[in-house]
């Protein structure tokens, strides 16, 4: 089984914050392009440890997570099967499957 | 010999039965305390929040110092060991959702008025927070006889 960690502290940075590339350099879509859509049609299996970060903002969680589905980078299924969460605070696990479970895929123009 | 050996044992029961009351109205009287500090710090980062959303422009560092804090606060309910987690976690993400999933970035920021529906949901979520806290501790510590209830002698939540 083809498993990867990524543990957003220190492979991606301590303060995650905003939205868009244009937000600043630690920007959830950054972490969605970057980190996450490469990968995430090709691993069997991959954590997601958010420990170590600081100040989780909805905006960037959203973006980062709900995004997967609704920039069309994986269906809502695969992502919840492939994706695994650690973090010492429930709250974040919860809000972040909750994006996942309710991002609808883009219509394609 | 039988009447003095029972005349012990039920003393020291008395004893046990008293100290263990004593505890538990002790560990009451500090999870209410540290409750009552957690409401003081939720009506602060309500204060903050608004504060943020209602400035000329959006301050990342602000903003940080607002999500850290709820951090906080978050780590202090957990360490209290009192709420399944699933009593808690979902106010906590309806909070941070209306602190920062809209107009929480530069590239969004709009500065808000007294009636922008941001302040309001920040205010509503700050209140359905403090309100499911105060409700779990009051279903562990009843006002009325025996007290205490079995929930408030078992830790629950994770190690």
């Amino acid at each position: 089984m083809m498993m990867k960690t990524i543990r957003v502290a220190t492979d991606f940075s301590r303060y995650p914050a905003g939205r868009f590339f244009e937000d600043g350099p630690n920007s959830g879509q950054r972490f969605r392009e970057e980190y996450l859509a490469p990968i995430i049609n090709d691993e069997d299996r991959i954590v997601i440890d958010f420990d170590g970060a600081r100040a989780y903002g909805s905006s960037f969680l959203e973006e980062a997570f709900g995004g997967l589905v609704r920039e069309r980078r994986t269906s809502k299924e695969h992502a919840l099967r492939v994706l695994e969460f650690h973090s010492s605070r429930p709250s974040i696990i919860a809000e972040v499957e909750g994006y996942i479970r309710e991002a609808q895929p883009k219509t394609e123009a | 010999m039988w009447p003095q050996f029972i005349t012990w044992l039920l003393v020291i029961a008395g004893w046990v039965v008293v100290h263990f009351l004593g505890e538990a109205r002790e560990r009451r009287k500090e999870v209410r305390s540290e409750l009552d500090e957690i409401f003081a710090k939720l009506r602060e980062i309500e204060a903050a929040a608004c504060s943020l959303h209602c400035a000329e422009e959006f301050s990342g560092v602000d903003g940080r110092h607002v999500l850290v804090s709820l951090e906080s606060v978050e780590r202090r309910i957990l360490r209290l060991r009192l709420f399944d987690d699933s009593e808690f976690s979902r106010p906590i993400v309806s909070l941070r959702q209306a602190i920062s999933l809209k107009n929480f970035t530069t590239s969004e920021f709009v500065k808000q008025d007294g009636e922008s529906p941001v302040l309001a949901e920040i205010s509503w979520t700050t209140e359905e927070l403090i309100d499911a806290l105060d409700s779990g501790y009051r279903t562990r510590y009843p006002e009325r006889f025996p007290y205490y209830s079995k929930q408030a002698f078992f830790a629950t939540g994770k190690d």
